[in-house]
């Protein structure tokens, strides 16, 4: 015990003390932080050692830093305010305005995270964003203020915003803006839940917060790497910098999923769910069904749906939703509607899967192993994700036979669907996507398929939880069973899909169309998958698959798996 | 050069002209974009017009201080950023976006439901065409405040 209290104040205000590395915003044995002034040693991102010795020698002097040039005080505060007690440095508030009418003027009692869900028709969006929001001292939310982590990208789309993003190619800042503009952007503008949950931040805490916010938002950048490196992860830093003993991103290092992190909060007890804003979308969903297509409250919604994501907003369309309005200001609001969010994110079942099962392919019977590492199927509980999608990315499956050991049979970099329901009023279209290859492949007499595929179509909710949709899906496929060594097919697709808490089923037929060089080739699948719960993380998983080619029923087959799921 | 010169100066001096007289505007629009491989990249990086950096006091200067806006500033500065929302918010004669409007122009919270109910029997004085610009949406609104007996000189940043 007597051992054990010598030891912390060894710790405790030096070098090796985990906290001063924080606050250099170390990730092992280097600094982060992408702007070399920030560190005030040439060498400060990999010695902290050196980088304190520095810093307390430069503090000593009248130095002004950063890009605002200030004392050291208020350019590093948290970096200040560390190392003054080791060695009292000077203070000089007297060039400190700016900081202190910051502070002042943000007066902030609570500090809450937001999270914003998924936006509809696009899986990828299922994990989700991460950012700050500051309460200051007045009545309404709305007027607090946002903190967010964000890459600044030119306007740059498609691939290589993509490659850029996954590879560090842009710098993330932290920026600060006022809530609102936050809740148009992503309730308004991209149909996005935002989920508000508060800390149990102490003032000294919050104070805290606040000097590393300005530290490091005047002085650093990061590269951004939007798998690991993330919003969600600098989110995570900056509530570890406010807690001294807080670890939160240490369980972070390549992958950092938004609703994870939620979850890893939840667990340090620093948070309780507040307040939930539904989406625009969500919003015109309750409000047709409460008050019908033909209510002028409805008309309004729609219009206003219009306006936030059609890219022409004609002059006719603007005419119509300002009589709208006028008509809507002559009458006295008889019920106001505020959708229910049923869950929340840190209610979504983890993103990773590992499955054992065991089944027939090819006739012949094998065990399966299957892992994969982010992945949200049609028929996995829905609770809190985007309805009716799937996303997953880079899974693995491995069999067994009784005379092949452990082999290949799939390998998944993306397979991704969305049958988001047709509306009225938001008209978008089903689509799906994959990129994968498989071995003992039913189509091909066994042989492997690499298939890249895309296919678009419409789905209709035939009830809450139950969806069918038609899909063309057009796709390469390649194998060395074609003459040519690939093959192009155009699928018809006929799903129905039932998705609720405790199972899920789906029914698909597809009706193959492939051409070769040479020759073509019909035939038909009728799949259907089926999950049952056992738990919150655990679940059994079936499937079957019928296989019929129409010119010859010699290849006519029957495939099918059972097996346990874990998702973490 | 000089042509440069002369276009900046012309479109700055435009950009200012929009404004209430200290130059205050947002001036960028939201960059949207949404395809499916921009999206998975999206969900985490936001590209927002709120990305103002830190201790930089963008071109708004008479708008904003660090990326906090200046309380005085703070109805020209929500007006503009929500102009939409207030609209139907007005309409319909509740709403948050409306009680908050209520208190940036800083009145007292007791008085948000009559400012609702003021709001809402004077839209078409408020917003009259589908035109109406933020800022003169703004002035008919200090004007209803001024006209009403309830709300004279209850709201401190409501003074025309």
């Amino acid at each position: 015990m007597a051992l054990f209290l010598f030891s912390c104040p060894l710790f405790a205000n030096s070098s090796l003390d985990p906290y001063w590395k924080k606050i250099l915003w170390y990730e092992g044995d280097k600094g982060l932080v992408s702007e070399k002034s920030f560190y005030l040693s040439p060498s400060g991102n990999i010695d902290p050692k050196k980088e304190l010795d520095e810093s307390l020698r430069r503090f000593k002097t009248n130095e002004k830093f950063g890009s605002l040039k200030l004392p050291a005080n208020c350019a590093y505060p948290l970096r200040w305010k560390y190392l003054n007690k080791i060695e009292p440095l000077p203070k000089n508030d007297s060039e400190c305005e700016e900081f202190y009418a910051w502070k002042n003027q943000l007066a902030v009692k609570k500090v809450s995270i937001v999270f914003a869900g998924y936006y509809s028709n696009n899986p990828a969006s299922i994990f989700g964003h991460t950012f700050l929001k500051l309460h200051g001292p007045q009545d309404e939310r709305l007027l607090d203020y946002g903190v967010n982590f964000a890459a600044i990208t030119e306007k740059e789309t498609g691939l290589f915003f993509g490659l850029k993003g996954l590879f560090g190619y842009y710098k993330g800042f932290f920026n600060i803006a006022p809530y609102f503009l936050k809740v148009n952007e992503y309730s308004n503008g991209e149909g996005r839940d935002l989920f508000e949950y508060e800390l149990n931040l102490t003032p000294d805490e919050i104070d805290r917060l606040l000097d590393a916010i300005w530290e490091i938002g005047n002085n650093g950048s990061f590269d951004y790497y939007f798998l690991g490196k993330n919003c969600s992860y600098y989110l995570l830093r900056l509530l570890d910098l406010a807690r001294i003993d807080s670890h939160l991103a240490d369980d972070y290092h390549y992958i950092t999923i938004p609703s994870e992190t939620m979850k890893t909060i939840e667990e340090s007890k620093m948070i309780a769910l507040v307040k939930s804003r539904a989406s625009l979308d969500r919003e015109i969903n309750e409000t047709n069904k409460k008050l019908g297509p033909d209510n002028n409250w409805t008309k309004v919604k729609v219009a206003q749906f219009k306006k936030q994501t059609l890219k022409n907003w004609n002059e006719e369309e603007k005419e119509e939703l300002h009589h709208l309005l006028i008509e809507q200001s002559k009458m006295k609001v008889t019920e106001v509607i505020v959708p229910q969010l049923k869950h929340h994110p840190a209610q979504t079942h983890g993103p990773m899967r590992l499955e054992l099962g065991a089944g027939e392919i090819n006739k012949k019977f094998g065990t399966q192993f299957k892992f994969k590492p982010a992945s949200h199927d049609l028929i996995d509980p829905p609770q809190g994700h985007l309805p009716y999608s799937k996303m997953e990315l880079l899974s693995v499956t491995l069999r067994s036979t009784k005379s092949n050991e452990l082999n290949l049979q799939n390998f998944t970099l993306i397979d991704t669907s969305s049958f988001t329901p047709w509306k009225y009023w938001s008209r978008r279209l089903s689509w799906r996507g994959e990129l994968s290859h498989q071995q003992n492949e039913i189509s091909v007499n066994g042989r492997r398929l690499d298939k890249i595929l895309s296919g678009a179509g419409i789905s209709f909710e035939l009830s809450e939880g139950l969806v069918t949709s038609f899909l063309l899906t057009g796709h390469f496929d390649f194998s060395n069973h074609f003459a040519q060594g690939y093959a192009f097919n155009l699928d018809p697709e006929w799903i129905i899909l039932g998705t609720y808490e405790k199972f899920s089923f789906l029914q698909k037929f597809r009706f193959a169309q492939r051409w070769e060089k040479t020759k073509d080739q019909q035939f038909f699948e009728s799949t259907e998958e089926f999950r049952y719960s056992l738990g919150d993380n655990d679940w059994i998983r079936a499937e079957l698959l019928f296989y019929h080619q129409w010119d010859n029923k010699k290849f006519d087959q029957a495939q099918w798996n059972v097996g346990w799921v874990r998702a973490f | 050069m000089k042509k440069i010169l002369a276009i900046v100066v012309l479109v700055t001096s435009f950009s200012a002209m929009a404004d209430s007289s200290t130059g205050c505007g947002l001036g960028s629009l939201i960059w949207k974009e949404n395809t499916i491989i921009s999206a998975l990249f999206r969900s985490t990086t936001n590209h927002s017009f709120s990305s103002q950096l830190f201790g930089i006091t963008s071109g708004t200067s008479g708008c904003s201080q660090h990326s906090l806006v200046k309380r005085d500033m703070a109805p020209v500065y929500y007006a503009e950023a929500n102009k939409e929302e207030l609209k139907i918010d007005m309409a319909r004669g509740e709403g948050e976006y409306l009680t908050t409007f209520a208190e940036a122009l800083g009145c007292p919270s007791n008085l948000k439901k009559q400012f609702s109910n003021e709001t809402q029997k004077n839209f078409s004085k408020i917003f009259p065409t589908s035109n109406t610009t933020p800022l003169e949406m703004l002035n008919s609104v200090k004007a209803v405040i001024k006209e009403n007996s309830s709300l004279q000189g209850q709201c401190t940043y409501a003074s025309i």
